[in-house]
């Protein structure tokens, strides 16, 4: 016995991250994939994430014919909102709430735990482990399920497949560490899981579209709708028109993609150290009085250290959102489109009601209130404008106040009273209608010399407008001093009356470049990003500086006090 | 300043409401310790937190002058066979062991090597090719033991390790047990609720009772110290005056007084509880004083006097 362990002494021991690598992840692995396929339990997920297989043969043979794109729309709608919505979060819920949660139920982890690791190469090892089996298990059943419903239809829309799978990876890959932290937190993950999985990402993203934007689904399924064209149309394989993909918020630009990316990004990591902290028995302490201890406020430091790394990254984005982001998307754009429409005879109007015709009823023109803040400055312009009878017409843009738009207003409402009372139903070519025209001219006239800015412009289609930060468009600019609402009027000032229906169809736009929430945004942005950085920055310096030495002071410390006190216990 | 093998200063640990180690401030000197008492009494937790799988709830705690919670450093020089049954089921014995020890520093063909020693150390060579699934309770403790031994640690913390294990392969893990500490001079921390199983391993025990450190030393220290304990025990009697006068004879009986809430009792202070049980017998039998009732007023005291003395 004795010469047995003699050999045991004998054997060299080295201690370096890439010898424990090996082991722990083997063994990790090893449990993965005893859990997939060797216990009965994990069957019931496993035919969970296979059973839209049944989907494309009950659907294929229940109905007589099926156009292929329709079958392949219904396809996409099984996986867009069961497959992802519900099965991926199930699966990897069961796989990864129990990688840590039935160790530390059992306390299996202590074989682990007592040895030199450090619990945050456990973390990440065990992610490590996961990311190499149940992403792939994932792309293989997405695969199987497009193949079930492909056989039937002839193998149509590998490219819709194939989004699916990247996006079933990607899916795989966030649930995996949200609920390695689930299974952290709690004694029964399953529970939670659950309410998180039908309630959270299913039920409440139903309900408003900033509740869905709290769910990770809302980000997962945006990358199967991206990219969109300039029409606003989804070009994925996956949209279809009038699927619930079709229906989905759409992302706009590969910048709004990328931040998404960043999004989830952000919540893998935060996932991540959070489960280090909680593995570790991080707590997150008041620092009362941390400067008077042995070890003072490194020991204190030392302590939270996961829970600075936390807050840093979280802040780091939040305030890196803020800022630039924000920031730097310079204004607000708004638009609204309008037809206007001259024609002989308003079919709407009873004579003799005292029903005022509102702007846009008159036949003349549109108008928008916009509100601004001190030193915001304002631009206005036409975008697209079209005619049925072309360079016939004069129009203007005009910027004004309330006071000269009400005047304006009034006038041409009494002015179209008049005209519609003697004559209802004047011909379009008439001396009276004439009459009326000419003194709409004149007030239009008037209106534009008692107006702040004005464009005028009679080209039609307007292809000036190029986009809204295109400052060469042209445009009005007016830089408020103080804050007011303006009215932003379009109006016809001009045009030759023909005896047919004519109608002058606009959409302009406003940019508001607001000044202040830009500096705004850009200081919280800063501030917040600078606290982000501020917490990261301590954590390094804890990690850098924080040595065992203080640890052992402390004993010493801790010791010659025990002994003091005793020493007068003794007197 | 000395070196100590395990220091504690207040160590106190809560779940929720329950206190499980009670301020306990203990100074362990190295060699092989027996860490003592019933079940339930903390012995467990105070393993534990020696080996950070626990944080103690406050107080501070020190194995050969360093820190153990969060500190890899000190973990490469611990083994650890720990109370739970469940290991890696879905692993070999071999296996099992083989990854723990690479952990552990050793390369990966020590690591093998030194795997079949160990296993072969614990009498499992049989077994050790089959998944620890199929073990039954004693292999499960035998490879436990091998996997807290299988890098040569300088520190060892065995929790219950003779537990469900046969007689045969008992006395073989006693032997080796003391073979590691006394002629390769490890550090030994092993805890059991079954004195007689301590006392063939070691001398020196900590005796641990509800959360407190009760007593430290050996064997026959504790039981002098548990002797001179001045016990109260109370008894209903109708002929209290004449057990009074019967009792005050004797030199174990410290105190006979009446009791203050209820006349009907008497509350005798002794020292020596075994010779009083003994006397009251015979007081029964022989001079016929009738006893209606007897109770001892110190009953945690009285659970570890008779835990000391009767389960042997």
């Amino acid at each position: 016995m004795e010469k047995l362990y003699e050999n045991l002494t004998k054997y060299e021991k080295k201690f370096s991250w890439k010898r424990r690598f090996g082991p722990i992840y083997r063994l990790y692995l090893s449990k993965l994939i005893s859990t997939l396929f060797k216990q009965g339990k994990s069957w019931i997920f496993n035919a969970l994430i296979l059973l839209p297989i049944i989907a494309g043969p009950i659907v294929a043979f229940s109905v007589n014919y099926m156009l292929a794109n329709e079958f392949y729309s219904l396809y996409s709608d099984i996986m867009f909102r069961g497959y992802f919505g519900i099965i991926i979060p199930l699966f990897t819920m069961y796989i990864a709430s129990t990688m840590f949660n039935d160790e530390k139920n059992n306390r299996s982890i202590t074989y682990l735990t007592s040895r030199p690791i450090h619990r945050f190469e456990l973390v990440i090892i065990k992610y490590l482990g996961y990311l190499t089996v149940v992403p792939f298990f994932i792309i293989v059943a997405t695969l199987l399920n497009y193949l079930s419903f492909g056989i039937l239809a002839g193998l149509m829309y590998f490219d819709m497949a194939l989004r699916f799978m990247f996006v079933a990876f990607i899916a795989a890959v966030v649930y995996g560490a949200i609920f390695m932290l689930i299974g952290l937190l709690f004694k029964n993950p399953l529970w939670f899981g659950l309410f998180f999985v039908f309630i959270w990402e299913f039920v409440f993203a139903s309900f408003s579209p900033t509740l869905r934007s709290l769910t990770i689904s809302y980000y997962i399924k945006s990358l199967i709708v991206y990219p969109i064209n300039e029409y606003g149309n989804s070009e994925s394989p996956a949209v279809f028109p009038g699927n619930y993909a079709d229906g989905f918020v759409k992302l706009g630009s590969p910048a709004k993609a990328l931040t998404f990316s960043v999004v989830l990004l952000v919540v893998i990591i935060v996932s991540i150290v959070l489960s280090w902290a909680i593995l570790q028995g991080d707590r997150l302490r008041v620092p009362y009085k941390a400067g008077k201890r042995p070890g003072g406020w490194k020991y204190y430091l030392k302590e939270i250290r996961s829970y600075l790394i936390t807050f840093g990254i979280i802040f780091l984005t939040v305030g890196l959102t803020l800022g630039p982001v924000v920031g730097m998307k310079k204004a607000y754009y708004s638009s609204t489109i309008t037809n206007i429409t001259i024609l002989p005879n308003w079919s709407w109007y009873t004579p003799g009601t005292n029903t005022k015709p509102s702007v846009n009823d008159m036949g003349w023109g549109t108008m928008e209130r916009f509100t601004v803040r001190k030193n915001d400055s304002l631009r206005f312009m036409p975008r697209y404008g079209y005619s049925s009878n072309k360079e016939s017409f004069q129009a203007a843009l005009v910027l004004c106040n309330e006071s000269t738009f009400t005047k304006f207003f009034e006038s041409c409402q009494n002015l179209w009273f008049l005209w519609a009372a003697q004559q209802y139903q004047a011909p379009y070519d008439s001396a009276l209608f004439r009459q009326l025209i000419l003194n709409y001219f004149n007030l239009a006239q008037e209106f534009l010399n008692d107006s702040i800015a004005k464009l005028i412009f009679s080209e039609v289609p307007i292809e000036t407008f190029t986009s809204y930060d295109d400052l060469t468009t042209p445009s009005i600019s007016y830089q408020a001093s103080t804050k007011t609402t303006f009215y932003c009027v379009l109006l016809i000032i001009d045009y030759i009356a023909v005896p047919n229906a004519e109608f002058y169809g606009y959409d302009f736009g406003f940019v508001v470049d607001g000044i202040k929430t830009r500096i705004g945004s850009y200081v919280l942005g800063f501030v917040i990003s600078a606290f982000g950085v501020g917490l990261i920055g301590l954590a390094i310096y804890s990690l850098a500086t924080y040595s065992s030495k203080i640890e052992i002071e402390r004993y010493e410390k801790k010791v010659a006090e025990f002994e003091e006190k005793n020493k007068n216990i003794a007197n | 300043m000395k070196e100590y093998f395990i220091e504690t200063y207040d160590l106190n640990k809560w779940y929720k409401e329950v206190m499980a180690l009670n301020k306990i401030t203990v100074k362990i000197d190295r060699g092989i310790v027996g860490l003592l008492g019933p079940n339930g009494a903390g012995k467990s937790t105070f393993l534990n937190i020696a080996t950070a799988q626990l944080r103690q709830s406050s107080g501070e705690i020190y194995v050969e002058g360093s820190e153990v919670w969060n500190n890899p450093e000190i973990l490469k020089r611990f083994g650890f066979c720990p109370e739970q049954e469940i290991l890696f089921e879905w692993m070999t014995g071999r296996k099992f062991v083989r990854e723990l020890a690479q952990i552990s520093g050793l390369s990966r063909e020590a690591a093998n090597k030194a795997a079949v020693e160990a296993i072969k150390l614990v009498g499992l060579t049989e077994a050790m090719d089959r998944a620890i699934k199929g073990y039954s309770k004693g292999m499960r403790q035998r490879i436990k033991i091998a996997q807290a031994i299988v890098h040569d640690p300088e520190i060892l913390f065995l929790d219950e390790p003779l537990q469900s294990t046969d007689p045969l392969v008992r006395r073989e893990l006693v032997q080796l047990i003391q073979k590691l500490g006394r002629d390769f001079g490890k550090n030994i921390l092993i805890s059991s609720h079954i004195l007689h199983e301590v006392e063939r391993i070691t001398n020196k025990i900590l005796l641990i009772y509800s959360g407190r450190a009760i007593a430290q030393g050996s064997i026959s220290e504790i039981r002098e110290l548990m002797d001179k304990i001045p016990f109260t025990i109370r008894i209903k009697t109708p002929d209290r005056k004449r057990l009074a006068t019967i009792l005050l004879d004797y030199d174990f009986v410290l105190n006979v007084a009446p009791d203050i809430e209820n006349f009907e009792y008497i509350n005798i202070r002794t020292n020596n509880s075994n010779a009083f049980y003994k006397l009251i017998q015979e007081l029964a039998v022989e001079s016929k004083v009738k006893i209606l009732e007897m109770a001892t007023l110190d009953a945690g005291l009285e659970a570890i006097f008779d835990y000391l003395t009767k389960r042997k």
